[in-house]
């Protein structure tokens, strides 16, 4: 059966391809002139490989979360509420914090812990309740979008009370920049870290076995012992704690203080960008970087009006579909797609 | 006096902003009884809704705007059928990817056409009915006879579609298509066909949904202007255990906890409105807690079928 | 072939060939099935029976030769078109929808009702006809998972029947059926074939072909072994044709003896003494709600079988699940090593680290992670082990040491460790799962149907293991269907049958028949 998906697989793509080309026409854009232009902006201009290394920081963050959920067959996509949330609850004890490097430290763990309380409340109502975490992950999106939007306008409002941000943060908290004349900041080295430590508990650890056999096989785990429900919970909590740590290191290392909007869209990227890695931690940095050269160079051309912006998502959700049928198209012919697949 | 002019008042806003929920949750009522869940309506929604608006402001008919915005989720809802039954691919993932491609054309073709002039177009929209002259009736006109002709056509299809899983053999094979498929297709009933066609018939009702919202709710579109009904529908769908006239009764309690924040906005301004607003969020995260224990949901959900060896 | 000068039969496979990637299935098959007989269709698992019965029923076509119908080739792209040409299947595993009522599984197959309104009392009546020709009354309003597998099968056979059939395929019919039931179905048989109607019995029972069966066809390694006429012949001629010339390993468990016999080994005393388990007043339910057994109350001791028998669907599965931490029961206690089902440590991790091992009665489902290799699979009751991980990684090195002798043990055919669980076949994928659950010195072995959808061989095998297990002074829980397995293996038996438990009894106090009719629900054998 599966040898007979490869040529629909392969029209699939060619649809959406065309699909993308049809719309960039629609804009008045020359498709190719246009491709040309996001990868010049992007690879070969100063300021947009800087931009787009930048970018790769929460996103390979977020990312490695995004990894460790889906391969647990746990769908996080509320990830840009954990990463208000982990960003809110650093700042906020930010005053506390001691001005050297434990405190860098801090803010970052707090990060992580804000980010690991808002995807626990969705990993409660999975594990206690049996509730939907696609469902609960989004709704707390709203919710902490809302709460932040209130912080900024209300209690955490900078002391001149104009603009809906939060006062500065000590700038001793702030990430250092490690290449000078840029802003590539110390978050890079976090990122870094972070891709190892995930790489080794996901490949080689003991829980990294217990998330795959939940994520391969839900039944076999409960009877092996492996409560799914807990792992779901436990996943949901560390991937928001990922997320949440983007958040401290976006405030620390670049904007020093919390505002509306200061990671756009950056949840959903993450998906795109962990999926296209194949879930792999190891791919995610690449994957990662490979999206934001686009967000770089898309939105340089967005910008000077060579097409409209949401175009991104465009090309988001098409780079997923097309993995997806080019999954099919690659899997051979010899064996049936998935044994898993047959019963009913 | 003034509680049950205000209970009424907020009960007829609470059915119209239900209304866009409501015909969502019923299309994907019946793609999940078929064994397809979409997470992508949201998606979907939002090319309805900027569909709607386009067309209805191109032929000044907000109908033929309707129209052309359930064929536009159709044809969404054919996309994603076309990945997970045909290709058979993971159903969630397929999802997200339309919810990324829906915000992405919506405000894509928002930005090229409407958007681009930078000033409000004026949108022949969708007005309440007046059925028999009664909407003016006091307290119980607004609600029964006041509401939108979607309103009512949403109510329709719920009862059409209780109807379908009761007594039908239609329901019948979207029942066992979406339970057993391998017994549907031991008597020769073509699965992945019945699931196309029910996961394009959802597209339509999630299309038609957002045409309510920016042709009916609001008359105009606005960049991401579902704000999670498209997932809020989802949710109906779980408490509901995948009943329609359920699934149409929880979107009214959201669109209550909708209205009664708006007014409670008023009632209270020392309160940050932020709170307000957060209130369905916070019913549906409560309620996912409360309600989701249940064991009716169709048990191929999100399954690819394949025949067995 | 030579169809001019008899009547074409009514069915026949011609040549008959199907392969999947590297395997076999059928070779070169020629079957004729003439009107109003009877064919049983027997040999081993994985002799290629299940692969023309999906070929009959249009699931999938033969990569060579044909089918015809009445002499004329016939070409099923789809199960609709068997239906079409007048094949009626009852497959072995039930094709209903749980959920959905009789009436409504009836109405699913019957597309000449159109997609509008079911007439549920029309249909009702057609199918009352039906059932009532077969001497049958069936529940129409219920929901199929509130009916016992019994129950189900004559729903099954009047779905079969309620078209224009004149061919009805039982694939392995007996395999959960208890003695009277079974009665009940050959009964059902000679009136289909009194009638004219042509049916072709699949099973493994030599019980069955003999009660039946006008004609054996017996398959070997995907090709037609003998066809013989069943008036006459010895039971032995058929085993030696199903498992080959040579070897004849369990001829015993096949040609159903009389059983009386053959004792289990006796039980040293000092095990018998010690109790792993009390079970006090259980009550069980189906999934659905309904009572399945209540006031079961019973010992499980160190050094013993115990055999829990009966048909399916009557709390067997619900209670093992219930021994392993899965499931509590809905009343009544288990108490094992200390722990106790009514409180809340009572999880499948606790039980597992006080002793206690699963063999799953549905392997592929619950047993294998086919997508792992065959030592992470191996891992997966053996994740706390303190030499397979260092400061929480995996030592992989040292587990597929481990993993590489356990398949030299137990005889598993696979390239080695890293092998892919899903590449093998359903003996060895069992025999990976026996492996896992029997090292680490358990303490109960909970062996859930350990031998379903296994060829002799394997059985045999499963057996051994199982007997070495008892000798070893472990207490095992033994869960299945087959009574010749029960007789060979257990030392006492518990049946579950309507609502309520038989026994424990002693094995040397019980035969076949008191067995059978514990089954059939009857405290004393019937007249």
């Amino acid at each position: 059966m599966t040898a007979g998906l490869r040529m629909p697989a392969l029209a699939a793509v060619a649809f959406l391809v065309l699909m993308v080309v049809a719309l960039i026409l629609l804009a008045g854009a020359d498709p190719a002139s246009l491709a040309y232009g996001v990868v010049e902006r992007a690879l070969f201009t100063r300021a947009g490989l800087l931009e787009a290394l930048l970018r790769t920081i929460p996103l390979t963050l977020m990312g490695l979360g995004i990894a460790i959920a889906f391969k647990a067959r746990v769908f996080n996509i509320g990830m840009d509420g954990q990463l208000i949330a982990g960003s809110v609850l650093a700042v906020l004890a930010a005053p506390m914090l001691p001005s050297n490097v434990l405190g860098i430290v801090l803010f970052l763990a707090l990060g992580f812990a804000g980010g690991a309380i808002w995807g626990g409340v969705a990993g409660v109502i999975k594990a206690r309740f049996g509730g939907n975490e696609i469902i609960a992950t989004i709704m707390l999106n709203y919710v902490a979008v809302q709460m932040l939007s209130w912080l900024v306008r209300g209690p955490l409002q900078e002391k001149m009370r104009i603009i809906p941000r939060s006062d500065a943060i000590d700038q001793a908290l702030r990430l250092p920049v490690i290449f000078d004349g840029t802003r590539i900041h110390a978050g890079l080295i976090v990122a870094v870290l972070a891709v190892v430590v995930t790489a080794l508990v996901l490949m080689r650890g003991r829980f990294g076995y217990r998330l795959a056999v939940v994520g391969s096989n839900e039944h076999a785990a409960r009877y092996a012992g492996i409560s799914p429900a807990r792992m779901a919970a436990v996943v949901l909590v560390l991937s928001g704690a990922l997320a949440g740590l983007a958040g401290a290191v976006e405030v620390a290392g670049l904007y020093g203080r919390l505002q509306e909007g200061f990671a756009p869209g950056f949840g959903i990227a993450a998906i795109a960008v962990a999926l296209v890695a194949r879930l792999n931690p190891l791919l995610v940095p690449v994957s990662a970087f490979g999206f934001s050269l686009l967000y770089a160079g898309l939105g340089a051309l967005a910008r000077n009006g060579v097409v409209p912006f949401p175009l991104i998502n465009i090309l988001e959700g098409t780079i997923i579909l097309v993995f997806l049928a080019g999954s099919v198209a690659l899997s051979r012919g010899s064996g049936r797609m998935k044994e898993a697949v047959a019963d009913g | 006096m003034d509680e049950a002019l205000f209970l009424s008042g907020l009960l007829a806003a609470g059915i119209r902003l239900a209304a866009p929920i409501a015909l969502a949750a019923i299309g994907e009522t019946l793609s999940e009884r078929a064994g397809v869940i979409n997470v992508g309506i949201e998606g979907i929604m939002l090319v309805g809704a900027f569909v709607a608006v386009l067309f209805a402001v191109q032929s000044g008919n907000p109908w033929i705007g309707l129209a052309c915005a359930v064929l536009a989720g159709v044809a969404m809802g054919a996309l994603h059928a076309y990945f997970v039954v045909r290709l058979k691919v993971e159903q969630i993932v397929t999802g997200i990817a339309v919810l990324f491609l829906g915000l992405g054309l919506s405000g894509y073709g928002y930005r090229l056409t409407l958007g681009e002039a930078g000033t409000a177009v004026k949108v022949p929209g969708f007005r309440e009915l007046d059925i028999l002259g009664l909407a003016d009736i006091p307290l119980v006109g607004p609600i029964l006879f006041g509401q939108h002709a979607l309103v009512y056509i949403a109510v329709a299809a719920a009862l059409l579609m209780a109807y379908l899983f009761r007594a039908t053999r239609l329901g019948v094979i979207i029942k066992a298509v979406g339970e057993t498929p391998v017994a549907a297709d031991a008597v020769g009933i073509d699965v992945d066909r019945v699931r196309f066609l029910c996961v394009m018939v959802a597209g339509g009702f999630a299309g038609a949904g957002g045409a309510y919202l920016s042709t009916a709710h609001l008359w105009g579109f606005v960049e991401n202007m579902t704000a999670g009904r498209g997932f809020l529908a989802i949710a109906c769908v779980v408490f509901a255990r995948w009943n329609p006239m359920l699934a149409v009764l929880v979107a009214l309690v959201f669109g209550i906890a909708d209205a009664a924040q708006i007014r409670l906005q008023s009632i209270f301004p020392a309160v940050p409105y932020q709170f307000f607003v957060i209130v369905p969020y916070v019913v549906a995260i409560v309620s996912l807690a409360v309600g989701s224990r249940s064991s009716r949901m169709p048990a191929a959900l999100g399954i690819p079928f394949a025949r067995p060896r | 072939m030579a169809g001019s000068e008899t009547p074409a039969p009514l069915v026949a496979l011609r040549g008959v060939t199907k392969r999947f990637g590297e395997v076999v299935a059928n070779n070169t098959v020629d079957i004729e099935i003439g009107r109003g007989e009877v064919v049983a269709l027997v040999g081993e698992n994985g002799a290629g029976k299940s692969t023309i019965v999906n070929m009959l029923s249009g699931v999938f076509p033969p990569d060579e030769g044909r089918i015809e119908i009445d002499g004329a080739a016939a070409r099923f792209t789809s199960p609709g078109d068997a239906v079409a040409a007048g094949i009626g299947v009852v497959h072995q595993h039930y094709m209903l929808v749980p959920t959905l009522s009789a009436l409504d599984n009836l109405a699913l197959q019957a597309s000449e009702i159109g997609l509008g309104r079911i007439d549920r009392a029309a249909l009702g009546r057609r199918a009352g006809e039906v059932a009532e020709r077969l001497g049958f009354s069936f529940e129409r309003n219920q929901r199929i998972d509130s009916l016992d597998v019994a129950h189900q099968q004559r729903i099954e056979i009047i779905k079969a029947l309620m078209h224009d059939v004149r061919l009805l395929v039982l694939d392995e019919p007996t395999a959960v059926l208890g003695a009277e039931d079974k009665a009940r179905l050959f009964e059902t048989i000679r009136e289909l074939r009194s009638r004219g109607v042509s049916v072709v019995l699949i099973t493994h029972k030599l019980d069955d072909v003999f009660a039946v069966a006008d004609r054996a066809v017996i398959l070997r390694n995907g090709a037609v072994a003998a066809m013989l006429a069943v008036e006459g012949l010895a039971p032995e001629i058929v085993v030696r044709h199903m498992v080959g010339s040579g070897d004849a390993p369990a001829v015993a468990g096949l040609a159903a003896p009389q059983g009386d016999d053959d004792g289990p080994i006796a039980v040293p005393e000092e095990h018998a003494a010690q109790v792993v388990c009390r079970v006090r007043d259980v009550t069980l339910h189906r999934p659905n709600g309904s009572v399945a057994v209540a006031g079961l109350s019973f010992d499980l001791r160190a050094g013993e079988i115990v055999a829990v028998a009966g048909v399916d669907g009557n709390g067997q599965g619900e209670f093992v699940r219930c021994m392993a931490g899965m499931e509590r029961p809905a009343a009544g206690t288990i108490e094992c090593f200390g722990l106790t089902s009514d409180r809340r440590d009572w999880t499948a991790a606790r039980l597992r680290r006080h002793g206690v091992s699963h063999i799953p009665e549905d392997r592929r489902r619950s047993g294998i992670v086919a997508d792992m290799s065959l030592a992470k699979n191996y891992l997966l009751s053996h994740l706390d082990r303190s030499d397979f991980s260092r400061f929480g990684l995996l030592r992989n090195r040292r587990l597929s040491e481990v993993v590489a002798d356990r398949l030299v043990r137990y005889g598993v055919r696979a390239r080695g460790s890293g092998d892919r669980m899903g590449n093998l076949s359903g003996g060895n994928q069992q025999k990976v799962v026996l492996a896992r659950e029997l090292d680490g010195d358990p303490h109960l072995i909970l062996a859930a149907h350990p031998s379903r959808g296994l060829d002799l061989k394997t059985i045999d095998f499963v057996h051994t293991v199982l007997g070495e297990a008892r000798a070893a002074g472990k207490a095992v829980l033994l869960l299945s269907s087959d009574i010749d397995e029960i007789l060979a293996l257990a030392d006492r038996i518990v049946v579950f049958a309507s609502g309520r438990s038989f026994g424990p009894a002693r094995r040397e106090d019980v035969d076949r028949r008191t067995i059978g009719g514990w089954i059939a629900g009857h405290a004393d054998l019937p007249a």
